[in-house]
């Protein structure tokens, strides 16, 4: 008898392979700060699609520090299926309304965006309500200092890392994960700041699968990174393929 | 003194038991939640072999009857971490907590562990009891049938001799340790066909993420010691099979099936040129042991 491992895993979690901050999947998330009290209106894009809208409230009086966006979730309850949407919208409440799901957040608290589910490769524009026409607001493909970009890779191999908007540049490895004596748990994720110089970090970047790496931006950017040379870790006998799925490069 | 002595030697008397022994089948299955895991089992045995002696103290004894499992299935369930990333702090508090944090995403899932341990053999350890002549009804007479028709029916009383036990012991199962590496193999396998089509990636990192693949479901079922022992421990005493199965046993003794049984009236003469049988009618049945036979002894009347 055959026992299978049963799992709601998503399969995006392994097929995408790459991540970049204008395009958010499953393994990225973007921190935003908006700083100025008042109501914001969100456009969730894909492409030049736009496939939701949602209300953001910076309230001074709010006690959130963080407001959760599950941006296949506001997706979703855009187009109807909002059965199936998740409520994981920790603190901002993500209650649903006429022109979409609205969150309370405290104006020096942060906005998380995330992808929980789903292919993704979204991108998200925020704009104050009542802000002057000559404003156009915030886009997510490019962060503004003070802006977070984290991302997780579980492919190993090597990857370039690039800041498209300064073309600064950086090689980072994740190694091929071993079977130890004790469970392996990723460890603490590496931070890297963005600066006018380029990636303030020295030397390559060693990691481990699941790893996080935390971009912190200081100047405007958008982080991509790409496999270049993948890891299939040691040959094995046992493990001979022939019928392997081509990956999605994000 | 009795009007009817019968005897049979401990030959015979052997041969009886081996018959009754032979007989005997139990089948159960269960299954339970456990807490942090649920486990299930189906089992069907017999039982062979075994020496009888006949005690002048009126006792059988019966030792080292083995008991073979036709069918010993066990089905273990729970549910593997696996694989987590993220959930890490993004901004931290500056009193010490987390502002922003990344959600946590978990690769693992429930596993069930299946294992056939059929044909492994355990042992009636000591069984000793007393012969116990029970009257038996037919529950098929029909009222005011009289002896002779409920003979053309079918339906006789009887008299019948049980193997009435004192007590049973039967010895727990001796799970092998070999079924550590079944397990460890099982779950190894579950994880590798958990991705079937893909690069091992993944596959790698959710067994660098569990570890030593004996010590995780361990440390999840929650064992000391040997995992072999844990298994018999769960079979034996969480589902009592120990308890269940000596009962069955006494039961199908002392109840179920006698070693012996007469017919009431007793016939003596068949049926022939158009007279019906001759049959006497038999009360006080008792029945004995010693160390060279059972005896049987009846009142005609």
């Amino acid at each position: 008898m055959r026992t299978r491992l049963k799992t709601t895993l998503d399969p995006n979690l392994y097929t995408q392979i790459g991540l970049d901050s204008g395009s958010l999947t499953m393994l990225g998330t973007i921190v935003h700060q908006l700083g100025e009290p008042g109501e914001y209106r969100g456009a969730l894009h894909y492409g030049p699609d736009v496939k939701g809208v949602f209300t953001i409230t910076a309230d001074s009086n709010s006690p959130v520090a963080q407001a959760t966006l599950d941006l296949a979730s506001v997706e979703k309850s855009q187009s109807g299926t909002a059965a199936e949407t998740e409520k994981d919208d920790c603190c901002g409440d993500g209650s649903k309304e006429s022109g979409g799901k609205r969150y309370t957040v405290n104006p020096r608290g942060y906005i998380l965006f995330h992808v929980a589910s789903g292919a993704g490769g979204y991108y998200v524009h925020l704009r104050k309500i009542d802000a002057d026409v000559k404003d156009k607001g915030y886009d997510t493909r490019t962060l503004n200092n003070g802006d977070v970009f984290t991302a997780m890779i579980l492919r190993p191999g090597t990857y370039s890392v690039v800041n498209a908007l300064t073309k600064a540049r950086a090689e980072a490895v994740v190694h091929y994960p071993r079977v130890g004596e004790k469970p392996y748990v990723p460890p603490a994720p590496v931070r890297i700041e963005c600066n006018a110089k380029g990636f303030e970090y020295q030397g390559r970047i060693e990691l481990g699968v699941g790893q996080g790496l935390v971009f912190q931006a200081r100047v405007p950017s958008r982080i991509e990174i790409r496999l270049e040379k993948p890891d299939d870790g040691p040959p094995r006998e046992d493990r001979g393929r022939t019928d392997l799925r081509k990956l999605k490069l994000v | 003194m009795s009007h009817i002595t019968i005897a049979a030697s401990s030959n015979a008397f052997v041969q009886l038991f081996n018959k009754l022994r032979d007989n005997f089948t139990f089948s159960k299955s269960d299954a339970a939640n456990l807490g942090p895991f649920s486990a299930s089992y189906s089992v069907a045995l017999h039982l062979g072999g075994g020496n009888i002696q006949l005690n002048d103290d009126d006792t059988v004894e019966v030792k080292h009857v083995n008991i073979v499992w036709d069918t010993l299935k066990v089905q273990v369930c729970f549910n593997l971490p696996g694989l987590c990333i993220g959930g890490w702090c993004i901004i931290p508090d500056p009193w010490n907590g987390c502002l922003v944090g990344v959600p946590k995403v978990c690769i693992g899932g429930p596993i069930c562990v299946p294992l056939d341990l059929s044909g492994l053999v355990s042992e009636v350890n000591d069984l000793k009891a007393n012969l116990k002549p029970v009257y038996f009804v037919d529950p098929a007479r029909l009222p005011g049938e009289s002896d002779l028709d409920a003979e053309f029916a079918g339906h006789s009383n009887k008299w019948r001799i049980f193997i009435d036990p004192i007590f049973v012991h039967i010895d727990p199962i001796n799970i092998p340790a070999t079924v550590a590496n079944l397990i460890e193999n099982i779950v190894r396998d579950a994880i590798e066909s958990m991705f079937p089509i893909l690069p091992h990636f993944i596959v790698d990192a959710l067994l660098a993420a569990i570890g030593p693949i004996l010590d995780l479901v361990k440390g999840l079922l929650g064992i000391v010691g040997d995992i072999n022992n844990w298994l018999t421990d769960l079979l034996m005493n969480t589902f009592d099979l120990l308890g269940i199965i000596e009962t069955a046993i006494a039961d199908y003794f002392a109840s179920q099936t006698p070693i012996y049984e007469f017919e009431d009236p007793y016939p003596v003469l068949d049926a022939a040129s158009g007279l019906i049988p001759v049959k006497i009618p038999i009360r006080n049945l008792a029945s004995h042991v010693n160390s060279k036979e059972m005896i049987v002894t009846a009142d005609v009347g």
